[in-house]
């Protein structure tokens, strides 16, 4: 049987801005940024709580899973706001949001109340979204 | 801005010589005089062309560089900022820190303590096979950097 998920990819625009969006923004840590085959960048963080989870941030580009084209679409997509990035678990949901906005976090829904906890959508600097989501107890 | 086959074959020569060069005090005038271009121009053109500037770009090279000398060998900090062409430690610490999250210390040890073997790459650490699907990176050894 699959025991976890270790790693969930996340299109960006740019990994360096990525990095310091998830880094310096929402508080994630390094996993690994390593260059491998003269140039491709594995870049990966996680949240302080759950290091064995990584998202690896990772820039669409042309080769063997995309052709240029497809690469073109997908970044253009990711610019759009059509893919979620995970929802993201937060003890205080109110004052996480008050903590990311205070740091410039985008978001595009406040905190709000729902019958399963509070939860807010914000979005990274690629123009992926993400659900900021505290479980009712 | 629409550039011309020309402009790219000279913007190209100007980035193969700073790819060679990284090491050199960067010097815009000297690689705009290399490509047979003004200083404005080879700067408009590179950026258009490589989506960068000329300084991102040799930036980029002396990070990725340092990267792999800090898991690799066993040179001091001081060192590797000398041998990528940075003379301020200061300088080259904080871009550092920048571009990948860590001080190079930070980056050393991360990545060592990741590594089966001593100054090698923890490519264990690394999915290669989603990693070959993902960013079409080969799955031999020998292509890790």
């Amino acid at each position: 049987m699959i025991q976890s998920i270790a790693h969930v990819t996340v299109y960006v625009l740019n990994q360096d801005e990525a990095l310091d969006f998830y880094q310096n923004k929402l508080g994630f840590e390094v996993g690994t940024d390593m260059t491998v085959d003269g140039g491709f960048r594995w870049l990966t963080v996680f949240a302080k709580a759950q290091p064995d989870l990584e998202l690896v941030l990772a820039e669409p580009k042309e080769g063997p899973m995309f052709t240029k084209d497809a690469a073109d679409k997908i970044r253009a997509l990711v610019a759009d706001g059509a893919f979620g990035a995970g929802v993201f678990e937060t003890a205080n949901c109110q004052k996480t949001y008050e903590e990311l906005f205070a740091k410039g976090v985008e978001f595009i829904q406040p905190p709000t109340e729902q019958f399963y906890g509070v939860e807010a959508l914000g979005v990274d600097n690629s123009g992926n979204w993400f659900s900021l989501t505290q479980r009712a107890k | 801005m629409t550039v011309n086959h020309t402009q790219y074959k000279k913007v190209c020569l100007g980035r193969d010589y700073l790819t060679q060069h990284y090491a050199l005090a960067f010097d815009l005038a000297d690689v705009a005089t290399y490509s047979c271009m003004s200083k404005y121009h080879f700067c408009r053109v590179f950026s258009e062309v490589f989506g960068e500037s000329p300084y991102q770009y040799i930036s980029k090279i002396r990070i990725e560089r340092a990267k792999e000398l800090l898991v690799t060998s066993q040179r001091s900090i001081n060192d590797i900022c000398e041998l990528v062409g940075y003379t301020s430690i200061g300088s080259f610490s904080a871009l550092f820190r920048k571009k990948t999250g860590l001080s190079p210390t930070q980056y050393r040890t991360k990545l060592q303590a990741l590594a089966s073997d001593p100054l090698t790459h923890p490519i264990q650490s690394i999915p290669m096979c989603y990693a070959h699907r993902l960013f079409g990176a080969k799955l031999e050894k020998s292509n890790i950097e």
